[in-house]
């Protein structure tokens, strides 16, 4: 049998499934292409470890889940995203150029905007892609948050508080690209 | 035991992930009741997490699929 066939048979086979799954996790194209080359380079160079007692894409699915695992325990995030002081004050208590306000327009209409879209999409993305991939995890409804922590590698309470930043920082980004223009 | 508004908003997020124990929900009541500024948060935090949840479900199918430019990529990286 000759196995780049078989590979690529795969790709063929697999590569949409695993990538939409990558994508939903990370929204990010380049790095779940990345993650999907990196799973069948990977499968390729195992494959003799492969004895077909699982199926190629139960096979295929492990990997990328570990490829992505890797991925983020190698990141690192930024210190100024670590660092809350922009929204609190020493005593913890709101700093006043970042008292909460509504944003009253918000409804499904205000998404249809593209402008406040792409604004929101500019937005996400400067998140660290950790942080991104622990927002969307709270979102997507199959998952339960102990299988994101551990396709992070946080610990839970880590989750949560990641979460919790990241919307403050999004807050940030929006209302000062998009409600201040 | 009242707790800080950075806390508050900690367990705000908490509590719609893990859910809280009896202690601090009580904690977090008496703060939001007492406190404008991160009453006003909560119902920043759903309508956040309103659109993000759109956001994220806005994807079609076409873009959930790998292009077939990449398909080749990766079917070139086999080989090598």
């Amino acid at each position: 049998m000759n196995t780049v066939d078989n590979v690529t048979e795969w790709v063929n086979e697999y590569s949409d499934e695993l990538y939409a799954w990558a994508l939903k996790r990370t929204q990010n194209v380049h790095l779940s292409e990345d993650l999907v080359q990196d799973t069948f380079v990977a499968a390729y160079q195992s494959i003799e470890r492969y004895k077909g007692e699982s199926s190629p894409k139960t096979w295929l699915h492990s990997i990328l889940k570990h490829k992505m695992m890797d991925h983020f325990r190698k990141e690192k995030v930024k210190e100024k995203y670590e660092n809350q002081s922009a929204f609190f004050q020493k005593n913890e208590s709101w700093d006043k150029h970042n008292n909460p306000t509504l944003w009253s327009s918000m409804d499904v209409t205000l998404l249809d905007n593209p402008g406040f879209n792409e604004a929101f999409a500019s937005c996400l993305e400067k998140l660290p892609q950790k942080w991104k991939t622990a927002v969307v995890g709270k979102y997507l409804t199959d998952k339960k948050a102990g299988d994101i922590c551990k396709e992070l590698s946080i610990t839970t309470s880590n989750y949560w508080q990641i979460v919790h930043r990241a919307k403050l920082n999004l807050r940030n980004c929006i209302e000062h690209n998009w409600f201040q223009d | 035991m009242l707790i800080s508004c950075k806390k508050a908003t900690e367990l705000i997020e908490k509590k719609d992930i893990f859910g809280l124990t009896k202690k601090e929900k009580f904690s977090l009541d008496v703060h939001v009741f007492l406190c404008a500024k991160c009453k006003k948060y909560q119902r920043l935090s759903e309508e956040l997490d309103h659109t993000l949840r759109h956001f994220f479900e806005a994807k079609t199918d076409e873009e959930l699929k790998l292009s077939d430019e990449k398909k080749g990529e990766i079917k070139d990286a086999l080989k090598k």
